[in-house]
């Protein structure tokens, strides 16, 4: 049955306003307070005044701003406080959000040379390092907008399949539009709910223990901005291991952050 | 049995008096080998402690001599039953001035009660007078010049003699404040003749450099050495016999050598552009070609042999970069053996390219220093060079092999220097303060399900156009109404005739026909009411679609007369009515 072209173009209109709707709203322009804030905050830190900077910095931190740069500048301000620790946690944050920023890697590269524990890089297969080697490429909030936008390629590459003419091209496009979208949605979900997750150390020494009490045998110390892969928890204690040590540590000395 | 009671006996008086001199009062007595002696020589000091057991001398409380234990011994006597016992502490007292010196109170601890040497009073003279060369050991100690000017080096040497064998010689020297000091190499060993006698020389040498004019007085230095002597004089000197027989001693010995006075003297005004050398210098320049091209590269090098402070050498000033673009490289020190300086070889390199074609000389190079016998500031030349650049075949190329490649080859490329870290700077674009995207937001659940409804629509209806597309008679009772509908909008409803109730007549059966799926012109009033019968449509739904359908035959069957009573009769508003009220009940049903 003939369709007429230009409703089938009403329908992709209709479509495709709908998906690009959330996003729209989501690119809302920041409040004047919040404008004034970041300015603040960046003037305090080229006046060195670290202290102010780092209050604002977490001020819009905690009003939302959940963004890659401001961690990314927050971990500036604590580097330059003198805080290895705290800035590996605020530059470990800023890579989950914003994970190919180039300045972020050199910069959490020169904090983690300020660490005092030399720690083994964790070794990857390489049919894993191969297969999912995007995996730490694009943030969670990416793989999601990635599945929403291959979701809505397929349903209208399927609404075309139905009023096109017969092409070898639209189904292999689905193919790959599905793939995408199972590995989209399968990478959004395991890093929103299943994160790897890293204890950095903040305290200046910290003790692993045996067990979960300071009663337990001190097993090794680490230090300030050492980063370590965090196995368990239990009410107050990390389990964390590294360099094929493992041990407890109180939360109270570490910061974990989901990547 | 008796004889082992009395036995007992005896065993226990003898304990009883052995014991008792321990509780009763201590004698401490101090003694000296000698109260006067030089102050190179030493003296042998005892404390000698009767009737008491268990102290220890306080010997700190000796401040004038340096004090070396020598052990104690205990004697025990036992004479008609009456036990005496003592304790003699031995120590070794080398005196550290000249002049009377005490030996004060050594005061020992027993228990609650102190008791104390007697003090005892030295007289310690100068050194040994005699000559050098009758003197077994001796030091010296030299230096170069005792009136330097600023930035001038002088040797400081320190030399002990010797012709006994010493053992655990300690040196210690002074610290040479107001100097910075330059080691030269640990010890020189040798031998030389004083006096007709021969002498093992041990020798060591630092280099002072004085930075403020001014008087200074270089600490005296000490050794302190145990000189073996023999004992029994019936052997010669180092025979191995005397140790293994144990026929040597040793004399513990603190040689002192006197402070140095210095006066280091200020230099006159600097001369301008001086190299900062104090000393005495040569210099000579050469370059590695006098014929090349525009932009080929050259070496000059400016060799400079001083006598002095020679490592603080700066380069000397070449003015050429008119016609010459210029890469200096790092100087490079090569040192030579001192003799009555330090001193050393200074090369300095640099890259010349020139820049225009033409014959070109470099200058002679001047260096200025300052030569302490002269007292005056003193500039030597180089010689000077005479270029001859020819135009360049190309433009020009600033590849400095010369400078940057060794051999002409790549590998000699270095890595780049990493001269400090820092991190990179905050970032200050406003997108910083896009909000983060929240999925957890209704929205994207909508945005996600949309597409799949949108889908589902299409296709729905895409079926139901085909279904319609191949069942004609789905297609005629989907589009009766519709037909119905478009064909009452050209009847005329509020002033009815014959004829329009005859079209509406036809309409109504079209309708049902297309409904029913039968060609409606076809079907008689009885078809219908038969096959409404059969439908669940409301009786009087049915009588009037009849009663209509009725009238409208009784119009077309009885001609033009009877058409005014019975058009009158009929309501054609209540019969749009009708329609729709047949539909509905047939889309219910």
């Amino acid at each position: 049955m003939f369709v007429p072209k230009s409703k089938m173009n009403r329908f992709i209109l209709l479509a495709a306003l709908f998906s690009s709707g959330p996003a729209i709203a989501n690119n809302s322009v920041p409040s004047t307070d919040t404008n004034e804030l970041f300015v603040e905050a960046n003037r305090s830190y080229d006046a060195g005044n670290l202290t102010k900077a780092v209050t604002d910095y977490e001020s819009l931190l905690q009003i939302g701003l959940t963004n890659g740069p401001i961690y990314y500048n927050l971990g500036n301000a604590y580097f330059k406080q003198g805080d290895v620790g705290a800035s590996i946690t605020a530059y470990l944050h800023a890579t989950r959000e914003s994970p190919r920023f180039a300045d972020l890697q050199a910069n959490l590269k020169t904090a983690r040379a300020e660490v005092r524990d030399a720690i083994d890089s964790e070794e990857e297969s390489i049919l894993t390092a191969i297969l999912f080697f995007w995996y730490y490429k694009l943030s969670p909030s990416e793989f999601g907008m990635v599945a929403v936008l291959a979701n809505l390629t397929f349903a209208l590459l399927l609404i075309a399949a139905m009023y096109l003419p017969r092409n070898e091209y639209i189904p292999w496009l689905q193919k790959i539009t599905v793939l995408l979208l199972i590995t989209s949605s399968a990478s959004f979900l395991c890093r929103t709910y299943f994160p790897r997750k890293i204890a950095v150390v903040q305290a200046s020494e910290a003790s692993v223990f045996s067990g979960t009490s300071n009663e337990t045998t001190v097993l090794f110390k680490v230090h300030s901005g050492t980063e370590m892969r965090v196995q368990q928890s239990a009410p107050g204690w990390v389990r964390v291991k590294v360099n094929d040590q493992q041990g407890w540590l109180p939360e109270t000395e570490v910061d974990v952050v989901s990547l | 049995m008796r004889t082992m009671a009395l036995n007992l006996c005896k065993t226990l008086t003898f304990l009883t008096l052995s014991f008792l001199p321990a509780l009763a009062t201590a004698a401490v007595q101090a003694n000296v080998s000698r109260t006067e002696m030089t102050v190179e020589d030493q003296l042998s000091y005892q404390i000698i402690v009767q009737g008491r057991q268990g102290g220890t001398p306080d010997v700190a409380v000796i401040q004038n001599f340096e004090v070396y234990s020598r052990g104690q011994s205990t004697q025990m006597q036992v004479i008609n039953g009456q036990v005496n016992s003592s304790i003699t502490y031995n120590y070794i007292l080398v005196p550290k001035r000249e002049g009377t010196l005490a030996i004060p109170e050594v005061p020992i601890q027993f228990g609650n009660t102190v008791a104390k040497t007697q003090a005892i009073t030295i007289r310690v003279l100068p050194p040994n007078t005699k000559p050098k060369s009758e003197k077994p050991v001796f030091l010296e100690v030299v230096v170069s010049n005792k009136k330097p000017y600023i930035n001038q080096p002088i040797t400081y040497t320190w030399r002990i003699y010797r012709r006994v064998r010493l053992t655990n010689a300690d040196a210690n020297l002074p610290e040479f404040e107001g100097f910075i000091v330059e080691e030269t190499r640990e010890q020189n060993d040798y031998t030389t003749n004083v006096g007709g006698n021969r002498y093992e020389v041990s020798e060591i040498k630092k280099i002072l450099i004085p930075q403020e004019a001014g008087q200074f007085e270089l600490p005296s230095s000490s050794v302190t050495v145990d000189l073996m002597a023999n004992s029994s004089g019936r052997r010669p000197r180092g025979d191995i016999f005397d140790d293994f027989f144990g026929r040597t001693k040793t004399i513990r010995k603190v040689l002192r050598s006197d402070p140095i006075r210095i006066e280091v003297q200020a230099l006159p005004t600097p001369a301008e552009d001086s190299s900062g050398l104090v000393g005495t210098a040569s210099i000579k320049s050469r370059v590695t070609k006098s014929n090349v091209l525009v932009g080929e590269s050259l070496t000059l090098t400016i060799r400079i042999q001083a006598e002095g402070n020679w490592k603080s050498v700066k380069a000397p000033t070449i003015d050429i970069t008119d016609k010459f673009k210029v890469y200096s490289d790092k100087p490079v020190h090569h040192e030579l053996e001192p003799e009555n300086s330090p001193r050393g070889i200074i090369d300095f390199s640099m890259a010349l390219v020139p820049i225009q074609a033409g014959t070109v000389t470099i200058a002679a190079i001047p260096f200025t220093f300052f030569n302490p016998e002269k007292a005056a500031y003193e500039t030597i030349m180089t010689t000077s060079h005479q270029l001859t650049i020819r135009p360049a075949a190309q433009k020009e190329s600033l590849s400095l092999t010369d400078k940057t490649t060794q051999n002409g080859s790549q590998n000699s490329k270095k890595r780049i220097e990493v001269l400090g870290e820092d991190i990179l700077p905050i970032y200050r674009q406003p997108d910083a303060l896009d909000p983060p995207i929240n999925f957890r937001k209704p929205l994207w659940f909508v945005a996600l399900i949309t597409p799949w409804l949108l889908f589902m629509g299409i296709k729905s209806r895409k079926n139901h156009l085909n279904l319609l597309a191949t069942d004609v008679g789905l297609k005629r009772k989907k589009e009766a109404y519709r037909n119905a509908t478009q064909s009452l909008h050209n009847i005329n409803v509020s002033a009815p005739n014959s004829v329009q109730i005859q079209e509406f007549a036809r309409l109504l059966k079209e309708y049902l026909g297309h409904h029913f799926n039968v060609t409606g012109g076809a079907l008689t009033r009885s078809e219908i009411a038969s096959t409404l019968a059969l439908s669940p449509i409301k009786a009087e739904v049915i009588e009037q679609t009849l009663k209509l359908l009725g009238v409208a035959e009784a119009l077309e069957y009885a001609g033009p007369c009877s058409s005014s009573s019975s058009s009158e009769s009929f309501d054609l508003k209540s019969s749009k009515a009708l329609l729709n009220q047949l539909e509905k009940s047939l889309q219910e049903a």
